[in-house]
């Protein structure tokens, strides 16, 4: 993988990053009149023409491509028309809870997954393995609405113990960040456990078993860093269920992320907030598969020196 | 018939109870899907504090629960179905296409596919029901959109495969042109790797719809799915759970038999698939 296969990449980023923004565009201006669209219906006719000069409507379709692109990349996404504040104020604010119920999950899931997939193989055909496995194909149907509501009816209304909905205090956290990171926890300890089983019958794990070396140091120093690369990928592909997740999980709990924000503009049909939140999860997405590819060469000596 | 597993007969069984509750489930009940009967809302199921006239419970309007789950099951179905059908020749054609004519051609349908790969698909639809406004016309385009480029994939690898094969050679110097290479040659080959695909999506399919309908954002109103159901039981969940679990169990145990039946299917036929890729 050498500077060729790097710029590839890269170029390949830039240009799903451009299909998405022109995707949004192109539908924008096919769905309808923008003016129609974007304003609301009783918009006064000055508004009506403030907006056409705003938004370049008045000119040609390639001159308004260019300059909303120049306007996306002075990072003016435009006004929500439901209280015309900016689109990206409105994203700031409930940004933050987004990405705390995304880490949690997210470290939930690592801190699950990946030791059930290497007990899951050390221990292959016990019952233990048949648990992380029956586990990991439930995580894979389970609807993580489903699932939240099975853990409202149980936490919150049975033994009352958790908050069944909003934010506020660390409890409020418990049942979104479990359910969000239930699907990621099971495919994890799946691939884990695949990739394990596959380097454990390699002969350099029977080398070192041959030289004494304690068990558990063999699994953790040499079996786990061999495995590492379709765990990160199978990490990387999960950050977007997770993303898709959020839209859901915080519907169920009422969370005031973006996720929730993203369901309710589809709803009314806020489409200055509906593109900014599309334009910048796909921003994320596009960037965290780079950053996968990049982990790769940094975890495998062997992707780094092969050109 | 070599053997088959236990769960594999399981879900078989349980995919077959859900075809027919899903075909006959409404004859089941007295009532109408949509009928209200006000006087008898929120009543609890069978064995929970309820009584024979509704089995399974009734919701906010009284509708009966068991009339409404066949009703929505079976639009849950047939969109998944309709959505698996339509993805996997809309997705095969273009891999078809794109293995065929290479270059630039192959390039191109190989970003498009890459492109909607690396984002969530949620995200896709959510766009465009806002831009669109939400029609059943587009809840199904969105069904045959998610997983398209899956096919894609396949199909062309495995085409691709196929074409460097001595027979494909001996079929194409006979003179047969490549349309009839591919669907009488090529596709029959290939069948089987692509029904698995089939089996595995689908269960996705139906997770996706009834996502996008407990939002409030798939199958509207009067029309019904399972989905819509456990939306609408959402905000009762503390007076009348089973409006929201009894859909939910189901939508689960159907895509729990399905996963499992597409898992089995595929390692039966993983030698042929190792075969193919080789």
């Amino acid at each position: 993988m050498g500077r060729r296969f790097w710029l590839k990449r890269l170029l390949r980023t830039l240009i799903t990053l451009w299909a998405v923004v022109t995707f949004t565009f192109v539908v924008l201006r096919t769905s309808g009149d923008p003016v129609v669209a974007l304003l609301s219906p009783d918009a006064l006719p000055a508004e009506i023409e403030q907006f056409r000069q705003k938004w370049n409507l008045d000119r040609s379709l390639f001159e308004q491509y260019i300059a909303y692109m120049l306007n996306l990349l002075s990072g003016d996404f435009g006004h929500s028309y439901q209280d015309g504040r900016a689109v990206t104020a409105i994203i700031a604010e409930r940004l933050p809870n987004t990405l705390q119920l995304g880490a949690v999950a997210y470290l939930w899931a690592l801190a699950i997954g990946i030791p059930a997939g290497i007990l899951a193989a050390l221990k292959r055909d016990s019952l233990l393995d048949r648990g992380v496995m029956t586990f990991a194909v439930v995580g894979f149907a389970l609807p993580n609405y489903f699932l939240g509501i099975l853990m409202i009816l149980f936490f919150s209304f049975h033994l009352r113990w958790l908050p069944s909905a909003g934010t506020g205090s660390a409890l409020h956290l418990i049942m979104p960040g479990l359910t969000l990171g239930f699907y990621v926890a099971g495919t994890l300890a799946r691939f884990t456990r695949s990739a394990m089983l596959e380097v454990l019958e390699r002969p350099y794990m029977r080398t070192i078993q041959a030289k004494g070396t304690p068990f558990l140091y063999g699994v953790l120093r040499h079996a786990l860093p061999n495995a590492a690369i379709p765990i990160v990928t199978i990490l990387g592909l999960n950050l977007g269920a997770l993303v898709g997740g959020t839209v859901v999980v915080e519907a169920v709990f009422g969370w005031p992320g973006i996720g929730r924000l993203l369901v309710q503009t589809v709803a009314s049909r806020d489409l200055a907030v509906v593109q900014g939140l599309v334009l910048m999860m796909a921003a994320f997405m596009v960037l965290a598969n780079l950053l996968a590819d990049l982990t790769y060469s940094l975890i495998d000596p062997r992707i780094r020196v092969s050109k | 018939m070599r053997h088959i597993p236990t769960v594999a007969w399981l879900s078989i069984a349980a995919l077959v109870c859900a075809l027919l509750f899903a075909l006959f489930g409404g004859w089941l009940s007295d009532h109408a899907a949509t009928q209200q009967n006000l006087l008898a809302r929120m009543r609890p199921p069978l064995l929970f504090g309820g009584d024979l006239a509704f089995p399974l419970g009734t919701d906010r309007l009284g509708r009966d629960l068991l009339a409404r789950m066949a009703e929505g099951l079976r639009i849950s179905l047939l969109i998944a179905l309709l959505g698996s059908v339509l993805g996997a020749l809309f997705g095969c054609t273009l891999g078809f296409v794109a293995a065929h004519f290479r270059g630039w051609v192959e390039e191109t349908i190989m970003m498009v596919v890459d492109i909607q790969a690396s984002l969530p698909f949620i995200l896709i639809a959510l766009t465009l029901l806002a831009f669109f406004g939400n029609s059943f016309g587009l809840l199904i385009f969105l069904m045959a959109m998610f997983g398209w480029d899956s096919y894609a994939r396949l199909s062309r690898g495995v085409v691709l495969s196929a074409k460097s094969q001595p027979w494909a050679e001996a079929v194409r110097t006979l003179g047969v042109r490549p349309v009839a290479l591919y669907l009488r040659h090529v596709l029959p080959n290939v069948a089987g790797i692509l029904i698995v695909q089939l089996t595995l999506n689908f269960p996705q399919i139906i997770l996706l719809e009834s996502a996008l309908s407990f939002l409030g954002l798939g199958i509207q109103p009067p029309m019904t799915s399972l989905g819509q159901i456990m939306g609408d039981g959402r905000d009762y969940l503390s007076t009348s759970w089973w409006i929201s679990v009894l859909p939910g169990l189901t939508i689960f145990l159907v895509s729990l038999a399905m996963c499992v039946l597409g898992d089995w299917l595929r390692d039966r036929l993983d030698p042929a698939l190792q075969r193919v890729r080789q």
